[in-house]
C-alpha cells in the first residue's frame, strides 16, 4: 500500500510540475498574479509529493519489504540500518529519485527565499522565471522515475504476479562503508544545487532582467554547490583508498571524472562571477559557464548511468542514454537561443584597463579550468571514439590522464598565487615589485634547494622527470603560500594596529570582516597543500608484494612487517578474517596492523568478500601512510602455514596532506559563504566596486 | 659460470615479469587494476601463468598479445602514442591552445570596449536599486 501511494505521488508530481511551468509562464505573459502564485504553490506541492514517494521507499527498505524489486536488489535482512537507508541511492532508479527529491527541495527553498507579496506583475521577480527552469529539469527527472523510459525502472515497482521474496540480495559490500554512506548524497547535493544558479541565469534571460541581480541571488547557491562537490569528490577518493585495496585514491575512472568536471567548471564560474560583480564584465561568458557547469552534471549522470563508456552497445540497448542526450540537446539549444536573443543586452559597459590586472588573471584561470575540463572529457570519451574508428575496445589508463593534466595543473597552481596578488583594473610597477618580489625569490630558492635534495636522495625507481616536476610543484607551492600568507600578515598587522590587538586577533578580525576574500585565500592555501600531497603520494609511492607464511617479513623503506597469527571475527552481516602484522622500524617494534578480508553473506549470490586494508600514519608528523592489503585467504585459514598469503604493502608519502588540503579548502569555503549580501552599489550597471 | 648465468636469467625474467604485470589489467572486474596491483585470486593465477610462459622463452610482447587476444583489447593498460592513439595525445593540447587563444581574444576585445556611461537617474539604475531595497526589507 505504501509503495502504491508513493507511485501515485510520483505521477501527481508530474502534473504539478507541468502546472508550475504553465501557470508561471501564462501568469507572466498575461499579467495574472493568481496564476503566478499558483505556480509557486505547485513547486512546493511537487516537493511534498516527491518527499512522500522518497519516504515510501525508505520505509520499504527499513521494513524489509522485499516485494519491491528495488528493495530486494539493494538490501537484506541482516543489513545494518544505516545501509538500509543509504540503499536508497544504491542503484540507478533510487538514486534518480533521490536526485529528484533534492531538486524539488531546493526549488521549494527558492520559493521560500524569494517570497514577496504579489501586488503587481511589475515586481515579479526573476526568481519566478527561475522556477520555470527548475520545473523543467524536475519534469525530466520525474519522467525517468515513473518507469516510462526503458532502462529505468520505477523504484517503487513490485515484483509481478505477487511474488514475495523472504530476503534480499543485499547491498554491494563495497558500498557498506561510512564514506560511501555520505559520498553519493553529498555529490548529489553538489550536482543538484548547481541547477539553481543555472535556473537564475535562465530566469534573467527569460525575464530580461540582466542586471547582476541573478548573480547576487544565486551566489551562495554556487558556493554551496562547490563546497558539497569538494566534499563529495574527496569522500569518493577516500572510499577508493580504504576499500579497493590498490593503495591509491584517484585513477581517472570515468565515474570519477564525471564528478570532477562539474567541480572544475563551478570553480571557474565562482571566479568569473567575481569579475561581473566587481567590474560588470564577462556577462555572456558567465551565462555560458554556469550553463556548462550545470550541463556537465547531467552529462556526468549520463556517462555513469548509460554505460556508454564501458560499452557503446550497452548504451544502444537502453533508451535511457538516448533520453539523456535529448534532454542535454534541448538544454543546449534552449540556452543558446536565449543567450543569442539577449546578446546585445549582455554586452559589457566596462573595458579592461590593463592586461596586468586581476580580471586578466581570472580570465586565464577560466582558460585553464575550462580547458582542463575539455581535456578530461576528451580522455573520458576516447574509448568510444576509438572503438567507433578502430572497432576495438580499449580503456584509457591512469598514466594518460596524469600526463595530459600536468602542464595545465602547474599553470593553475601558479595562477592560484598570482590572482590574489594582482589588483583589480591595473597593476602598477611599484605594486608589482612590492607584491611579487618576495614570493618569486623565495619560490625560486625553494625550488632549487628541493631539486638538489630530491636528486641526492632519490631512489633508483624515481625518474628524473618526477624530480623536475616535483621541484616545479615546490616552486608553485612556495610562491602561492608566500603570497597569500603575506596578504594575511599585512592585513592582520593593519587590523591589529588599528584595534590595538595582537596579530593573531588581527587576522581573525580580517577573516570576520572580509570573509569572502580571505576565505578564498584559505581555499587557495588548501589547494597548495593538496598539490603537495598529490606530488608525494603519486610521485613517490612504493609497492612491495610478497607471499608470506607466519613469521616471514616484508620490507619497505626502513619498515619491516612481520606476519603473525591469523584471526577471525563475526559481525552482523559479515565475517572478518585477517592477519596480525608486527611493524618494526629500525629494528624496534613500532605498532601492529591488522589487514583483513570481509566476507558478506548475501542470499542467492554466494559470499562476496571485500579487502579491508590496514592503514597506519607514519613519518615524523604522521603525514605518510603504511598500507597493507591481503590477497585471497587459503582454505584452511586462520592456518596459512602451508599456503602463503599474498601481501601488498604500500608506502605513500605525504598522502595525508591530500585530506588536510581538502579540509582547509572546506574551511575557507564555509568562511567565504558566510559573507553577507553584496552592497547595492556593486550591482549598478557600471559595476562600481566599493569592496 | 652456470650459477651466474642462471642468476642473470632470473633477473631478466623478474624484470620482464614486472613489465608484464604493469602492462595489462586484471579481467576479474576490479576497477581497472593492473595485475601488479590487483590482489584478487584471478590476478595471482595470471601472474603464475605469465611466469610459466616466461620460463618457456616467450617474449613479453608475445605473452601480452596472447592475453589481450583471449580477454579483449580493453585490458591493455598501456596506451602508446602511436597509430590512432596519437590523436588522443595531441588533441588535449590543441584544446588547451584553442582555449588559450579564445582567452587572449576575449581579453583583447574587453580592452577595446568603449565605456558606455549612463545618465544619472536612469530608469535601469533606479529600478534595480528599488528591487534590492525590497529584497532587503523582506529578508
Amino acid at each position: 500500500m505504501i509503495a502504491e501511494i508513493g507511485q501515485a505521488t510520483i505521477w501527481l508530481a508530474l502534473f504539478s510540475c507541468l502546472w508550475t511551468i504553465i501557470a508561471i509562464a501564462m501568469g507572466m505573459r498575461h499579467r495574472h498574479l493568481g496564476a503566478i502564485q499558483s505556480g509557486r504553490n505547485a513547486t512546493t506541492a511537487t516537493f511534498g509529493l516527491i518527499s512522500t514517494a522518497t519516504l515510501a521507499l525508505v520505509y520499504s527498505f527499513i521494513t524489509d519489504d522485499f516485494t519491491l524489486l528495488y528493495v530486494y536488489e539493494g538490501s537484506s535482512l541482516k543489513q545494518p540500518l544505516l545501509y538500509k537507508v543509504t540503499a536508497l541511492w544504491g542503484k540507478m532508479s533510487g538514486s534518480l529519485l533521490f536526485w529528484l527529491w533534492l531538486l524539488t527541495f531546493f526549488s521549494a527553498i527558492v520559493v521560500w527565499q524569494n517570497q514577496k507579496p504579489l501586488v503587481s506583475t511589475d515586481n515579479t521577480s526573476l526568481a519566478d522565471s527561475a522556477l520555470i527552469t527548475l520545473a523543467f529539469v524536475s519534469f525530466f527527472f520525474i519522467l525517468l522515475v515513473t518507469g516510462l523510459i526503458e532502462g529505468v525502472r520505477n523504484p517503487l515497482a513490485r515484483f509481478p504476479w505477487g511474488i514475495v521474496k523472504v530476503d534480499g540480495l543485499g547491498m554491494n559490500p563495497l558500498l557498506q562503508t561510512p564514506s560511501m554512506a555520505f559520498h553519493p548524497p553529498l555529490l548529489y547535493v553538489g550536482f543538484v544545487s548547481l541547477t539553481v544558479p543555472f535556473a537564475f541565469a535562465m530566469g534573467a534571460l527569460i525575464s530580461g532582467n540582466l542586471s547582476n541581480l541573478w548573480l547576487h541571488l544565486s551566489r551562495r547557491w554556487a558556493m554551496f554547490s562547490w563546497i558539497a562537490l569538494t566534499v563529495g569528490v574527496t569522500l569518493g577518493g577516500n572510499w577508493a583508498y580504504h576499500e579497493l585495496g590498490w593503495g591509491g585514491y584517484w585513477a581517472w575512472d570515468p565515474v570519477e571524472n564525471a564528478s570532477l568536471m562539474p567541480w572544475l567548471l563551478c570553480s571557474a564560474y565562482l571566479h568569473s562571477a567575481m569579475i561581473q560583480e566587481k567590474r560588470n564584465m564577462l556577462k555572456t561568458w558567465n551565462m555560458v559557464l554556469v550553463s556548462l557547469a550545470f550541463g556537465f552534471t547531467i552529462l556526468g549522470t549520463f556517462i555513469t548511468r548509460s554505460g556508454v563508456i564501458s560499452s557503446v552497445h550497452a548504451f544502444a540497448q537502453s533508451q535511457v542514454g538516448g533520453f539523456f542526450v535529448i534532454f542535454l540537446l534541448a538544454l543546449l539549444t534552449g540556452t543558446a537561443i536565449l543567450i543569442l536573443l539577449r546578446w546585445h543586452q549582455l554586452r559589457s559597459p566596462n573595458r579592461l584597463e590593463s592586461l596586468l590586472s586581476r580580471e586578466s588573471a581570472f580570465v586565464l584561470n577560466n582558460w585553464i579550468l575550462v580547458a582542463l575540463t575539455a581535456m578530461i572529457l576528451f580522455g573520458t570519451l576516447w574509448p568510444i571514439i576509438s572503438e567507433a574508428v578502430t572497432q576495438q575496445k580499449m580503456a584509457v589508463p591512469e598514466a594518460y590522464f596524469n600526463q595530459i593534466v600536468i602542464i595545465p595543473g602547474l599553470i593553475l597552481l601558479l595562477l592560484t598565487g598570482i590572482g590574489p596578488l594582482i589588483s583589480w583594473k591595473t597593476l602598477t610597477l611599484s605594486n608589482f615589485n612590492r607584491v611579487f618580489a618576495k614570493p618569486t625569490a623565495m619560490s625560486v630558492i625553494a625550488a632549487l634547494i628541493s631539486l638538489v635534495i630530491f636528486y641526492l636522495y632519490r631512489e633508483p625507481e624515481t625518474s628524473v622527470s618526477t624530480i623536475i616536476l616535483s621541484a616545479i610543484c615546490v616552486l608553485g607551492a612556495v610562491f602561492v603560500l608566500t603570497a597569500i600568507l603575506e596578504e594575511f600578515y599585512r592585513g592582520g598587522k593593519l587590523r591589529a594596529k588599528r584595534n590595538q590587538i595582537g596579530l593573531f586577533l588581527g587576522i581573525i578580525h580580517l577573516l570576520r570582516h572580509n570573509k569572502r576574500r580571505y576565505g578564498g585565500y584559505l581555499v587557495h592555501i588548501g589547494i597548495v597543500i593538496l598539490y603537495i600531497g598529490i606530488m608525494g603520494s603519486k610521485g613517490y609511492d612504493r609497492l612491495t608484494t610478497e607471499s608470506l607464511t607466519p613469521g616471514q617479513a616484508i620490507k619497505i623503506r626502513g619498515y619491516e612487517l612481520i606476519a603473525g597469527e591469523g584471526f577471525q571475527q563475526k559481525h552482523a552481516n559479515f565475517d572478518l578474517s585477517g592477519v596480525n602484522f608486527t611493524v618494526k622500524k629500525n629494528g624496534k617494534v613500532f605498532d601492529t596492523m591488522k589487514p583483513a578480508r570481509a566476507f558478506y553473506f548475501t542470499a542467492g549470490q554466494g559470499d562476496q568478500d571485500t579487502i579491508e586494508s590496514a592503514i597506519r600514519h607514519v613519518g615524523h608528523i604522521g603525514l605518510n601512510n603504511l598500507y597493507i592489503a591481503l590477497g585471497p585467504l587459503p582454505s584452511k585459514f586462520p592456518n596459512y602455514t602451508q599456503e602463503p598469503i599474498t601481501v601488498e604493502v604500500y608506502h605513500n608519502p605525504l598522502i595525508n596532506l591530500v585530506w588536510i588540503g581538502v579540509a582547509v579548502m572546506l574551511i575557507g569555503g564555509v568562511i567565504a559563504i558566510l559573507e553577507n549580501t553584496i552592497p547595492a552599489t556593486n550591482l549598478t550597471p557600471q559595476g562600481l566596486s566599493s569592496v | 659460470m652456470l650459477v651466474i648465468l642462471l642468476q642473470l636469467n632470473s633477473q631478466a625474467n623478474n624484470a620482464d615479469l614486472k613489465k608484464l604485470l604493469k602492462s595489462v589489467y586484471c579481467y576479474c572486474g576490479c576497477s581497472r587494476e593492473t595485475i601488479e596491483v590487483c590482489i584478487c585470486g584471478v590476478a595471482q593465477e595470471i601472474e603464475k601463468n605469465f611466469k610459466k610462459k616466461l620460463t618457456l622463452e616467450k617474449t613479453v610482447d608475445q605473452i601480452k598479445s596472447e592475453y589481450l587476444a583471449q580477454y579483449g583489447s580493453q585490458f591493455d593498460a598501456i596506451m602508446k602514442a602511436e597509430g590512432f592513439n596519437l590523436v588522443a595525445y595531441i588533441v588535449p593540447f590543441v584544446l588547451l591552445a584553442i582555449f588559450g587563444g579564445i582567452s587572449v581574444v576575449v581579453l583583447k576585445k574587453q580592452k577595446a570596449v568603449q565605456i558606455v556611461t549612463q545618465p544619472a537617474g536612469s530608469t535601469n539604475l533606479d529600478g534595480l536599486e528599488e528591487e534590492i531595497q525590497q529584497y532587503r526589507q523582506q529578508r
